[in-house]
Parts: C-alpha cells; sequence; structure tokens
C-alpha cells in the first residue's frame, strides 16, 4: 500500500474508532485536552498544564472503568430482502436483555466489511476526503452510531437502525456494534456481536411512463411457454371436433376414446409484445460513473410499468452474452433488478459481443430501448441492425458522446437522467 | 443525541473564568443572559440562513480578534503571550452564537453552519445538529486556566465533577460517577506537580547539555565573503526605503556599521562601547551631536525593525533624527546606532551636514595591518607610491589604483597557493566585489598611515515609480572604507562605479512582480506600525467594525418574529406547529421510564406498547398533542389550556406515585 493510503487508513481507523467510542461530552473533553495539552507545553506559563493532568486523568480513570463488566444482551438483525440505493434503509434489531437489571443508554451501529477500493477509482494522489468517499463506497453504506431503548431485563425490545446504502451490489454485515458508556458518561465500550448477513442492494431508479410502443405484436416462435427456445411447436389452444382435412396426428387420442368421435387439438400461432432493454457492457470509452448511470437508467426502465401481454429481455454482455426475460409467467421483475444490482462494466469484452446477441434476438422484438455508453460506428451499426428488423428504437447515450450523435439518440448525463427517463417512450 | 449543560454550569464556569481573568465585569450580563434562556417566554424564529449569519459575524469577531492580537504580537513577540491573550478571550468569542443558540427556537445550529463547503451540501454531516452548550463549558474551562494564579485545579476539578454528574449515564447511580471523578481530581494534584517539577528538571539538563553548543552573536563583528568560492547571490527584496525631502540628488551610502579591525576576513569593531542618547521633544527627536554650521539636508528613511530593534542606516554627517518612536537609542564610537523598544516600522527623518561626525576620531587601531597581509600590503604600498605622499593624495593614488586596474565581480575564486583571499585579489584575480574593494582601500590607506575604516550599509541609487522612493534592495548591501581626511571621517568608495549597473543587469524578469508584493506588503507595515505604536484607542475601527455588526444583529434580531414558549418549559428544539406542546414534558418522562420511542413506532403504538395509553387522560392529551402539531386548525385556546392543565395534574400524579 502506498505511504498516503496507509497515512490515510490510521487517520481513518483513529477518527472512525473516536468516533464510535467517545461521548458528545467526552469528544467535547476530548478537544479540550488536546488544546489543553497545547497551550499547556509550558507549565511556567498559566496553569493550563493542570487541566490537562486533570482531563488525562479523568479519560484513564473513564477507559479503566469502561473495561469493568459485560453486557447480557443478545441481538438478531432483521433485514429486509432488497434496499436502494440513496433511499434509506430501515430495518430492525431485536434485542433480548439477558440480565437481571435495566440496560440503559446503549448505543448500536452495524459494522459493514471494510473493503478496499479499486486502485482504478484512486487518483495518484487523492485527498483524504476522496479516499475515505472511496472507501465508504466501496464498503457500500454509511450508518451513525444510533441510541438504543431501554431493554427491561428479561424482555425482548425492538429497535430500528438506519443505513444509507452508497452503491449497488451486496452489502456484507459483519458484526454489530453495541456501545455500553461507562460511569464517567466519557466514553462507550463496544461489544461485537458476530452478525453476519448480506443484503442486496438494487441500483438507484427514476419514474418512467408506461413503456408503450408504436409497433404491434410479433410471431414468437413457440409461444409463450418457449419464448425462449426456438422450435416448431405451435401454442395449443383448445380441443375441437374434427373437420375433414385436419391431420391425424392431431387427434387427441384420450378425448376420442372417451367421446367416441375424434376430437383435434388446435393449435395457434402466438403473438406478443417483446420488448428489449440493451445495456452497453464497453466502458472502455466511459468511466464507472457513466456505466452506474446507465444501470440506474436500465432499472428504471425494467421496473417501469408495461402491458401484461408484454416481455422485457434485458440483453447485455458479462463474462458471456445474456439475455434475462421478465414479464407474462417467465419471470418477475425483481430478478431483472437482481441481476443489474451486480453486472459490471467489461472492458475486456468487445462490443460486437452484443451486436451477436441482438442479431439473434432482433426478429422477435417488437421494440429496443438501447442504453449506449456512447456513440460511434459500431453503435450506430447496432441501431442499424434493429431498424433493419423493423424494432421500434429508442437509443439513450449517456455522458457527452465522443462523437456527435444524430437527433433521434437522446443524450443524458447523471444529472438529467431524471428528466430524459421521463419522457423516454415516443 | 444531545447535550445540554445543567441551569447554573455555564454561569459558574463563566464565574470561575471571570474570577481568574479579571475579566469579571464581563461576567455577570453574559451569565444572566445564557441563564435566563429557559425563564423566558418566547424564542427567536431564526431561518437556517440566518443561523448562517451568526456563525459568519462570530468568524468575523475571531478573524478581528486574531488581526488586533497579530499585531500586537509584531511589535510585542513572543507569540505564546498572544495566544494566550486570545485563548482567555474564547468566552467572550463564543458568547454570540451560545446565546443565539439559547434564544432561538430551533435551539441548535447545524456542522454545515461552520463551513462554506459544508453550508449547500445535502450530507449527512451538514445537518447534523451542533449545540454549543458544551464546547463552550470546556472553552471556557480553558480560558480560565490561562491566568497564572493559583487555585485553578479545585474549581476546574468541582465544574467538571458537576457537569459530569449532571450528564451521567442514568444507567449508574450518582455516586459511583462522583467517586470516580473526585479520584481523578485528587490523582490530578500530585499529577499535575510533577508535570511541572519534571519540566524543570528537562529544562536544566537541557541546559546543561546545550550549553556549549549556543554562542551568543557577536554584534561586534562582520563576517566578509572574502575567501568564500562560488558565486555570491543577492536577493532582489527591498528592505530600505528613502525619500529626500531636501534637494539632494544622491546616491547616498547610508552606513549602519563601521569596523575597525580586521583579521582573516572578518573585520572586528574593537574598543567600541555604545552610549545611550536622550530622546527630545515628544519623545521621538534625537541628536546625535552638536548642530554644525552649514547648510543641513534631510532625508526620509523607512526601514522595517525586526522584533523592534535593530541598527539604524545614516548617511554621513546624520546629527539630527526625528520621527523615530523608539524606546531606547544607542550610539557606538564607531558611528553605528542600534534602536531597540520600537514598533515593526520606522520611518524616521535624517538631518545631516557635511561637518557633523558621528564618530570617535582615529586611533591606533585605525591603523593597525593584519599581520599575514602586512608584508604584502606595505609592499604594494610602497610600489603604489604612497608612502610619505600626504593623505589626499594617498586616497586619490588608491581610488585610482582599484578603479583602474580591477573589475567587479561576483564571481567568488580560490585563494592562489600560500597566499590568503585578499592577497589573491590584491596580486593575482584583481577582481572582486565590494567587500574585496573596501578592504583593501582601508588596508592600503592604513598602509600608508591614513587612518581608515571599513563601513557597511546600503548604497542607495535606485528609483522605484512604483513607491515614488529610492528603494535599497538586500543586493545594494555595500561595504566601502571610511578615511580620515582633514579632520573628519569621509566616505571612500573604491568600488568600480559600474557595480550597481553589474547587479542590475543580473535582475530576474519576476521582480516587477515581487516588487509589487512588496509594496503591498509595504503598505500593510505602514498601516500596521500605525497600529501597534499608537494607544489601544487606535483599535477603535476594529471595534467600531465589532460594534456596528452586533448593532445590525441586535437590530435584525429585534426586528425577528418571536414565538411564545410556556413559561418553565425547557428548551424547545424542534420547529414548527405545536413545538410549544406541554405533551412532549409526558413523553420525556415516559421516554426516561420506559426508553425512548423508536423513530419508526407511532405515539400511539409507543404509548400502547409501554401501557401508558390506557392511563386516565393520557389518551386525550396525546389526541390534543397530536392535534396541536398537525391539524392546520390547530387548539384553541381553551383546548391548549386544558392540555397544559391536564399534563400538569398528570406530572404531579406521576412524579407521585414515581416517588412512592
Amino acid at each position: 500500500m502506498r505511504p498516503l493510503f496507509r497515512l490515510y487508513r490510521g487517520v481513518h481507523r483513529l477518527s472512525h474508532g473516536l468516533r464510535r467510542r467517545l461521548t458528545p461530552l467526552g469528544g467535547w473533553l476530548l478537544g479540550g485536552w488536546v488544546a489543553a495539552g497545547a497551550f499547556g507545553i509550558n507549565t511556567r506559563v498559566g496553569m493550563t498544564y493542570q487541566l490537562f493532568v486533570l482531563l488525562t486523568v479523568v479519560f484513564a480513570v473513564a477507559l479503566l472503568a469502561s473495561r469493568f463488566g459485560g453486557l447480557p444482551v443478545a441481538a438478531s438483525r432483521r433485514l429486509p430482502r432488497f434496499a436502494t440505493v440513496g433511499q434509506p434503509l430501515r430495518y430492525r434489531l431485536c434485542l433480548r436483555n439477558h440480565g437481571t437489571g435495566m440496560q440503559r443508554d446503549l448505543t448500536a451501529f452495524d459494522e459493514l466489511r471494510e473493503i478496499s477500493p479499486s486502485p482504478t477509482l484512486l487518483r495518484r494522489f487523492p485527498t483524504y476526503r476522496q479516499w475515505s468517499r472511496q472507501i465508504a463506497r466501496a464498503r457500500g453504506a454509511n450508518g451513525q452510531t444510533q441510541p438504543l431503548p431501554a431493554l427491561p431485563p428479561g424482555a425482548v425490545t425492538d429497535a430500528e437502525l438506519t443505513l444509507n446504502p452508497l452503491r449497488r451490489g451486496w452489502l456484507e454485515f459483519a458484526a454489530l456494534r453495541i456501545g455500553r458508556p461507562e460511569p464517567l458518561g466519557l466514553l462507550r465500550r463496544l461489544f461485537r456481536q458476530p452478525l453476519a448477513d448480506r443484503l442486496l442492494v438494487l441500483p438507484r431508479r427514476y419514474p418512467v411512463p408506461p413503456l408503450h410502443f408504436r409497433d404491434g405484436r410479433r410471431y414468437q416462435r413457440g409461444g409463450i411457454h418457449l419464448a425462449q427456445s426456438v422450435g416448431e411447436e405451435d401454442e395449443f389452444v383448445g380441443l375441437r371436433e374434427y373437420r375433414p382435412g385436419d391431420p391425424p396426428r392431431r387427434i387427441h387420442w384420450r378425448s376420442f376414446a372417451k367421446r367416441g368421435e375424434p376430437i383435434i387439438k388446435e393449435f395457434q400461432d402466438e403473438f406478443f409484445v417483446r420488448y428489449g432493454l440493451l445495456l452497453d457492457h464497453c466502458a472502455a470509452a466511459a468511466d464507472d460513473a457513466r456505466f452506474e448511470t446507465a444501470v440506474s437508467a436500465a432499472a428504471s426502465i425494467a421496473t417501469a410499468e408495461r402491458g401484461p401481454e408484454t416481455l422485457l429481455d434485458l440483453l447485455f454482455v458479462g463474462d458471456r452474452a445474456y439475455c434475462f426475460t421478465a414479464g407474462r409467467g417467465l419471470g418477475q421483475t425483481e430478478p431483472l433488478l437482481e441481476v443489474l444490482a451486480c453486472v459490471t462494466p467489461r472492458r475486456d469484452q468487445p462490443f460486437s459481443g452484443l451486436l451477436a446477441l441482438l442479431a439473434g434476438h432482433a426478429p422477435a422484438l417488437s421494440a429496443c430501448v438501447c442504453i449506449l455508453l456512447d456513440w460511434d460506428a459500431e453503435r450506430r451499426q447496432l441501431l442499424d441492425l434493429l431498424r433493419g428488423h423493423g424494432v421500434a428504437t429508442v437509443a439513450l447515450v449517456i455522458g457527452p458522446p465522443s462523437a456527435p450523435s444524430p437527433p433521434n439518440v437522446r443524450v443524458a448525463t447523471a444529472e438529467t437522467l431524471a428528466a430524459e427517463l421521463a419522457r423516454l417512450t415516443p | 443525541m444531545t447535550l445540554v449543560p445543567p441551569p447554573g454550569l455555564l454561569a459558574a464556569a463563566l464565574l470561575f473564568w471571570g474570577w481568574r481573568t479579571g475579566l469579571w465585569p464581563l461576567v455577570p450580563p453574559m451569565a444572566l443572559v445564557l441563564e435566563l434562556a429557559p425563564r423566558v417566554g418566547w424564542r427567536w424564529a431564526l431561518e437556517d440562513r440566518e443561523l448562517a449569519r451568526v456563525i459568519d459575524l462570530s468568524t468575523l469577531l475571531w478573524v478581528g480578534a486574531l488581526i488586533l492580537l497579530f499585531t500586537r504580537y509584531l511589535n510585542q513577540p513572543p507569540l505564546a503571550t498572544h495566544l494566550y491573550t486570545l485563548a482567555s478571550w474564547f468566552p467572550l468569542l463564543l458568547f454570540l452564537p451560545l446565546a443565539i443558540q439559547r434564544y432561538s427556537a430551533v435551539g441548535a445550529f447545524r456542522v454545515g453552519h461552520l463551513f462554506y463547503s459544508l453550508r449547500r451540501s445535502g450530507s449527512a454531516l451538514a445537518w447534523q445538529p451542533l449545540r454549543l452548550d458544551a464546547p463552550y463549558f470546556v472553552a471556557t474551562l480553558l480560558a480560565a486556566s490561562v491566568a497564572a494564579s493559583p487555585d485553578f485545579l479545585p474549581g476546574a476539578g468541582l465544574l467538571l465533577l458537576w457537569a459530569l454528574l449532571a450528564t451521567r449515564p442514568r444507567r449508574y447511580r450518582w455516586f459511583l460517577t462522583a467517586t470516580l471523578a473526585l479520584a481523578a481530581g485528587l490523582a490530578a494534584f500530585p499529577l499535575s506537580l510533577g508535570l511541572y517539577r519534571l519540566q524543570i528538571s528537562l529544562e536544566d539538563q537541557f541546559v546543561e547539555w546545550f550549553e556549549d553548543w549556543f554562542m551568543e552573536v557577536d554584534p561586534y563583528r562582520s563576517y566578509t565573503a572574502l575567501g568564500e568560492i562560488g558565486e555570491l547571490k543577492q536577493s532582489g527584496r527591498v528592505v530600505l526605503r528613502l525619500r529626500p525631502t531636501s534637494d539632494d540628488p544622491g546616491p547616498w551610502l547610508l552606513r549602519d556599521a563601521s569596523y575597525n579591525s580586521y583579521f582573516d576576513g572578518a573585520w572586528q569593531a574593537r574598543g567600541v562601547h555604545f552610549d545611550r542618547l536622550a530622546s527630545r521633544g515628544d519623545g521621538r527627536e534625537w541628536t546625535l551631536g552638536a548642530a554644525p554650521a552649514g547648510v543641513s539636508r534631510h532625508l526620509a528613511i523607512t526601514l522595517e525593525l525586526r522584533r523592534g530593534a535593530g541598527m539604524l542606516p545614516l548617511s554621513a554627517g546624520a546629527w539630527r533624527l526625528e520621527q523615530l518612536p523608539v524606546g531606547e537609542l544607542q550610539l557606538s564610537n564607531l558611528g553605528a546606532l542600534k534602536a531597540s523598544d520600537g514598533p515593526g516600522l520606522v520611518d524616521y527623518r535624517v538631518t545631516s551636514a557635511p561637518a557633523a561626525t558621528r564618530d570617535a576620531p582615529p586611533g591606533e587601531l585605525d591603523l593597525a595591518l593584519p599581520r599575514r597581509e602586512q608584508a604584502t600590503l606595505e609592499r604594494l604600498a610602497t610600489e603604489l607610491g604612497l608612502i610619505g605622499s600626504s593623505p589626499p593624495v594617498v586616497a586619490a593614488k588608491v581610488k585610482a589604483f582599484l578603479l583602474g586596474q580591477f573589475r567587479y565581480s561576483l564571481e567568488l575564486p580560490a585563494s592562489a597557493a600560500g597566499m590568503t583571499a585578499l592577497e589573491t585579489f590584491l596580486l593575482q584575480a584583481r577582481a572582486g566585489h565590494c567587500e574585496y574593494f573596501a578592504s583593501a582601500a582601508v588596508l592600503l590607506l592604513r598602509a600608508a598611515d591614513v587612518p581608515a575604516r571599513y563601513a557597511t550599509g546600503f548604497a542607495v541609487a535606485e528609483y522605484s515609480p512604483l513607491e515614488d522612493a529610492y528603494v535599497a534592495r538586500r543586493r545594494h548591501a555595500h561595504a566601502w572604507a571610511l578615511v580620515w581626511l582633514d579632520g573628519r571621517w569621509r566616505d571612500f568608495d573604491a568600488t568600480p562605479p559600474d557595480w550597481t549597473g553589474f547587479e542590475e543587469a543580473r535582475t530576474p524578469w519576476w521582480q516587477r512582480v515581487g516588487d509589487l508584493w512588496a509594496w503591498l506588503s509595504h503598505r500593510f507595515s505602514r498601516w500596521r506600525w500605525r497600529e501597534t505604536t499608537a494607544t489601544e484607542s487606535d483599535n477603535g475601527w476594529l471595534w467600531g467594525l465589532a460594534g456596528w455588526l452586533t448593532t445590525v444583529l441586535l437590530w435584525r434580531l429585534l426586528r425577528r418574529r418571536v414565538r411564545p414558549v410556556p413559561a418553565g418549559s425547557v428548551l424547545a428544539v424542534t420547529v414548527g406547529p405545536g413545538a410549544e406542546s406541554p405533551f412532549y414534558q409526558v413523553i420525556a418522562d415516559l421516554s426516561a421510564q420506559a426508553g425512548a420511542r423508536p423513530s419508526g413506532e407511532t405515539l400511539e403504538a409507543w404509548l400502547c406498547r409501554i401501557g401508558a395509553w390506557n392511563a386516565p387522560g393520557l389518551a386525550d392529551m396525546a389526541r390534543w398533542h397530536q392535534r396541536w402539531r398537525f391539524d392546520p386548525a390547530g387548539l384553541v385556546e381553551e383546548e391548549r389550556q386544558r392540555l397544559v392543565e391536564t399534563v400538569a395534574a398528570w406530572r404531579r400524579q406521576n412524579s407521585a406515585s414515581g416517588q412512592r
């Protein structure tokens, strides 16, 4: 680790530890202690050194007193299924006091697993503020020490904790720390409860109008149930009486046996609406913040209202080409959001992978929303491919593109994304 | 979690501070303002930006205090004294925001108010409430500790004990907190005494270890660069400004010291002694000698005095100084003038006349030759035909010799084998800077039995249109000879006159920027000098500004809408309708008994959970309370009155049952 980061980490640990362990009065008195140390450096001038000594002894006594006694409190955490970036995550703690006395003045905070930020995210010489922002982002959430209600002996009490998720993906809970003040009320001793857990944070989402494109339904080979596969079978719709000319292989033999007259299985070609949501993965030309905005846009569109007969295919390239479908019994929107919560930009995969994926899917699509990270010849080719198949297309380029984009391609930044999404459908 | 000190604690801390620092006349009004806050029935409804302005105003007060102390420091070091003064003002400087906080309806600032970068930020840190009560208490203790009078520890210990008892966690009994705090206080007595003795012991040790390492700076010696190798580099920093106030074309040689004994590259002032001069008139006029006959010339010299003391450069024949506000002025028998106890900047007038002299007549030392160079000098004097010539002829010959056969150079060549630096200059290199020329001139004159001395100072010839004055830069520092001719000492400069042009050619391109900066800092120095040399009342503008700002603040505050709060209620820390509802007291009582209401739980659910909902009258009180807060129509006066009465009755009953 670079010496600068080592220094930052030391400062971070110290300030973090002090914030968690000091009560408000303890914090101010510690500040006074430092000031008294500075002003009292010369014991011949003033009596500030006496204040320094007094506060030193008081803190020493507080530290000693905090070491005595335990905390007979067991805790468990009740997390919701998901959280969302930027939305405060409120969840409950279930606290049981095993002791014989009332437990008051306790505080708690959740300790998240520390993850080092990716070196690519850090500048060569980041300021401490930039560095700590990246550390917090890698950790996933920010949380304050929060007071707990009084815990009567033997009782189970609920408490609420709040975290502010800072990024999508998994939030790894390492432990719960419960703070107990010492008799002077300056320091807290932190008791660790190893409550490991994890929670998926979904991308930030914005309101999107219902997805309705002018282009209508399309024939889906294999019907609904085989919507993802390719085959010769049409969709079974019911039974009817035999009409001359019906092929014998469509006779429903079991009904024939019951009725004594031939009954024919009737099939019908399926036509329905299938939308594509294409997420550009090639973040080589774009930075990670732009990719995050693109994921937010994709998540917002994925959760937009669409018709009951509409399918939505999420198309993107990770370590290979992926297509996830939601709608009409094939899947809910939640799995799409889970996928989007974990998707990462791929700098090693060429854009042609997305082109190949789309070439197979384009005939089945009625419309496609393309979230692009830049505008260039390959992306123009992608839109041409879609339009060549008669697919209604909406293209949204995130961030200022490196080449001027045509008027029918929209451009959005992190700041204007909400406005662009609000008028997404034509 | 908010931290509110118990009633009376801040007043007691202020009394302690006032008693120790002698600022006790300020204490009663300050304590009264702070302690009356919970008892008055109104609050200022200040908005967020108005609270930010209060912080801005107090920041201005801090800046003003810092400027005031900085200007004092510049003339009355050391810095520590002024830092201690600043520390003793902490309660004064923090009083305004604390008072506003206590009388505002919001009852707290926020962290964002402190920093411009956070003020408009939406970060959680910016919106964290900031109550100044606890820091004010700590700052007051710190301010009280600055005074050197004894009995600090018992008073501070008692105040701290009070604070710790009042804010102790309720899970512990008071006597446990008290016992631990008392134990800490008792332990602090011997430890602080030990720390005091440890410092004294360490200081003694330190002096023993390092006393041989430190040398007194010898003000009677001038080290030259004679014999050094390399290139002489001098800065272009302006050190002196000169304005001729009479018809005097210049250039000027302003001498700040002269020396009479040379040894191995160093000139020393041997046998020198300083005599204290007496000031005249308004205490800023000084006479160096009797008024001479003839026409006098006048100069105004502006000079920065480091720590209020230093040598004053003077022109030859100076006999009177005016407008020089220094405490002490000493004149040496070699004509050096030493000032002390003065301001950081002096702007004095010099009156000079050719006939005046402030130097003692020549003695034996003014004819002495250094042993190492004696043979060379005598040989050279003979070769130049100096021996036996009259002093004016000797001076002319020496000048002709040095100006004709030597050139000016800032290169410092290595001495030739077996020769001293001066011999190398005279016999081989024949190039050097002013110290070489001056030393050679003095010693050659002496070799011809003409008394001479070595003088240092500044050659002032550069006119600065920016400053409308002649300026002397550090690189204009010059050395020349004094020669005894016709019964008085005269300046004898044997350095080739093109030396200034030589120096100017080496002027870097950025000097104009540096000059502008120097001029600005000089203007600041002039302002600073006026500030510090005058009496305290000259800081009137600062106090005037503070007073004006405070008046504006008070005027704005008095125009504010005030919101009534029921008498006897605690300080409201929330805004919005119903903030003054007495039911908050019931909530506080119940929270103390059964734990605080979690933020996700409604008031009714909480009251049901802790079993208080069915208590007589409580459900009604809660409904009135909620209506007061959320019903746009609010509560009518009768309902409010009933709520107040019901709450009072409930609290009486609750406390009685608690005691049982």
